[in-house]
C-alpha cells in the first residue's frame, strides 16, 4: 500500500487501511513513546491513543510532510504531555499530603530496562535512561529519536520542526547534560 | 580499580539497541478502543447537548412571553385601585381628623 492509498482510505474511514497503519507504525510509535516516558504500561496505552489521534485527524494531515513525520509528532507530543501531567499531578499529591510548598522537589523515576538492550548494558542503560529523564523536553525528544529511535538528524528536524543545526546542538547540549547528571549521580 | 561505570560507556550504551515493540495484538486493542470510544461518544455528549439547547430553548421563551407581554401601566393600576378601595378609606384621606380606629361610617 502506497503513502498516498493509505491516507485516502485513512480520510475514507476504512478499517483495513487503519489496521494497517497500525501494524506497519507500532513499533516505531511504542519504541518512541516507551523511551520518552520509560514505563511498559503507560507506553502502551499512549500509543493506542497516538493511533486513534491519527485516525480522527487524518483530514488536518495537509501532506506536506510524510506521514511517518507527522505520526512520530503526534507520539512525541503525546507523550511529553502525558510526562507534564504526571509531574503536575505528583507535584500536588506531595503538596496535598503535607501541605507545605514542595518547590524544588524531584520526583521519583523508577529504574527503566528498555527491552531492546542487549543484557551486558542492561545496567548502564539503565543509568542513562535515567538521566535522560532529567533533561530538558526537546533535549529529551531530540536524544531519543536520534539514539534510541535511530532517525536521521534531518528526519528528527522535520518531526520538532526546528533546522538540522538546531538539532545537532540540541544533542551537543543532551550530551552535555547527561555527563553533568551523570557525575552527580555515580 | 573501580566499579563504577565509565561515563562514556554509559552515554554510549544506546549503540545496538533494538526497537521495542508492544505486546501481541496491539492493532486489536487499538481497533477495540476505538470502537469503544466511538459507541461511548454520542450516548455521553448527546444528553448534555440536549440539556443545553432545552435550557436556552427555555430562556429564550421566558424573555419572548415577558417582552411581548402587555404589561398594564401605572395609571391604569392607580385607578384600579382608587375603583376598588371602599369609601371610608377615601372619606378618611379627605377627612384627616378620624383616625384609623373610628368605625366606618353606616351607610
Amino acid at each position: 500500500m502506497t503513502e498516498q492509498e493509505l491516507i485516502r482510505g485513512l480520510r475514507a474511514y476504512e478499517e483495513e487501511s487503519f489496521r494497517w497503519l497500525v501494524e506497519n507504525y507500532q513499533a516505531p510509535v511504542y519504541n518512541t513513546v516507551l523511551g520518552i516516558v520509560q514505563s511498559d504500561s503507560d507506553a502502551e496505552d499512549i500509543a493506542q491513543e497516538v493511533f486513534i489521534q491519527v485516525f480522527r485527524s487524518i483530514d488536518q494531515f495537509k501532506g506536506e510532510s510524510k506521514l511517518s513525520t507527522w505520526v512520530y509528532r503526534i507520539a512525541t507530543t503525546k507523550s511529553l504531555d502525558f510526562l507534564r501531567s504526571k509531574k503536575s499531578k505528583k507535584r500536588f499529591a506531595f503538596l496535598h499530603r503535607l501541605g507545605l510548598p514542595g518547590e524544588g522537589r524531584e520526583v521519583d523515576i523508577p529504574e527503566f530496562h528498555h527491552p531492546g538492550v542487549a543484557a551486558e548494558q542492561k545496567e548502564t542503560a539503565a543509568l542513562l535512561f535515567r538521566a535522560i529523564a532529567k533533561l530538558p523536553d526537546n533535549q529529551k525528544t531530540a536524544f531519543i529519536l536520534t539514539r534510541l529511535e535511530q532517525l536521521s538528524h534531518a528526519e528528527t528536524s522535520n518531526i520538532m520542526k526546528i533546522t538540522i543545526p538546531a538539532v545537532e546542538s540540541l544533542l551537543h547540549r543532551a550530551r552535555l547534560n547527561l555527563k553533568k547528571i551523570l557525575k552527580m549521580e555515580l | 580499580m573501580s566499579s563504577t561505570p565509565n561515563i562514556e560507556n554509559i552515554l554510549n550504551s544506546l549503540e545496538g539497541v533494538r526497537r521495542a515493540e508492544p505486546r501481541p495484538f496491539f492493532a486489536a486493542r487499538v481497533i477495540q478502543r476505538m470502537q469503544e470510544k466511538n459507541q461511548m461518544t454520542p450516548s455521553f455528549y448527546w444528553p448534555r447537548f440536549a440539556l443545553a439547547v432545552s435550557a436556552l430553548f427555555i430562556l429564550i421563551a421566558l424573555n419572548l412571553i415577558l417582552f411581548f407581554s402587555p404589561l398594564r401601566s401605572i395609571d391604569q393600576a392607580i385607578s384600579d385601585w382608587n375603583s376598588a378601595t371602599p369609601d371610608w378609606v377615601v372619606d378618611y384621606t379627605e377627612n384627616p381628623g378620624t383616625t384609623i380606629y373610628d368605625l366606618p361610617p353606616n351607610k
